[in-house]
């Protein structure tokens, strides 16, 4: 499957490198469906490669699996090509994998009031947390 | 990274025409097997209501401007297509199906608290009716 932008880091958790894919597709129905979304996977990226945390188990009916990759990025887009600050003290970027290693969404959450580094309700949302960045 | 590596992207993906030419329609997402909308186009902030729904906040002003509605797939097989394809002619290969009822399979396939039945009513309203039926070719090959 060529059809895809790919993306190689070193996969925390294990210290080897996973090669991280876009699919040309999702790209197609991004840039034209949530125009900030896409312009966020500048955002997105910059989360895969510093996490902060990362979840295994998204709790889907048809694949348990599947990972979400937590972080606070400098900036993200707000609006189509406004770059402002990304409000750290409040919430996460979130950016999520399926079973292929396939990225298919990035968003902001809130913060977790126990653990400002994850999502809101993070243990009741995913299968476990597999990584968290040692500050 | 620069933003200059969205371009390449773009190019890379054969992306032609304009950026958001299809924006505030609802859409199917297959790598995540989920319909999603957003009728203001403005960063998100997701809250997740249920294991089938995630209302899109604004990260202005927090006003629900849209959804993720996830396991589309799972919700097909449990329910079969009956209430949910609208009009199966249009192609052999894609069907036509109901948001409005896909919201409503996933609303009663648990029991829900007053927040989560106030997050579908309110998600329901979000979505034009001009955008109640989308084209879904996965659904036909299932």
């Amino acid at each position: 499957m060529a059809n895809a932008r790919i993306i190689t880091i070193k996969f925390p958790p294990t210290g080897q490198d996973i090669d991280i894919r876009f699919e040309h597709d999702w790209l197609n129905d991004l840039y034209k469906y949530e125009p900030v979304k896409f312009q966020n996977l500048l955002t997105a990226v910059e989360v895969l490669k510093n996490p902060t945390r990362i979840y295994v188990g998204l709790k889907r009916i048809l694949s348990n699996n599947g990972l979400c990759f937590v972080g606070k990025p400098k900036k993200w887009y707000i609006r189509e090509d406004k770059l402002v600050d990304f409000p750290k003290d409040k919430l996460v970027y979130t950016v999520f994998l399926n079973d292929r290693y396939s990225v298919f969404e990035l968003r902001a959450t809130e913060v977790d009031f126990f653990d400002p580094e994850s999502p809101i309700d993070w243990a009741e949302r995913f299968g476990g947390e597999i990584w968290k960045k040692d500050f | 990274m620069e933003k200059g590596f969205l371009n390449d992207w773009i190019k890379e993906a054969g992306i032609t025409g304009p950026m958001g030419s299809h924006k505030n329609s609802v859409w199917y997402n297959k790598e995540g097997d989920c319909l999603q909308f957003q009728s203001e186009q403005v960063a998100v902030i997701g809250d997740r209501i249920d294991e089938f729904l995630t209302v899109y906040l604004s990260a202005e002003n927090k006003d629900i401007i849209g959804f993720q509605l996830k396991d589309v797939k799972a919700l097909v097989q449990k329910y079969g297509l009956p209430g949910i394809v609208v009009d199966a002619s249009v192609k052999k290969d894609q069907l036509s199906i109901s948001v409005f009822a896909l919201l409503l399979r996933a609303f009663g396939a648990t029991s829900k608290t007053i927040k989560e039945e106030m997050a579908y009513s309110n998600v329901i309203r979000t979505v034009p009716k001009e955008q109640s039926i989308i084209q879904y070719s996965e659904l036909a090959m299932a």
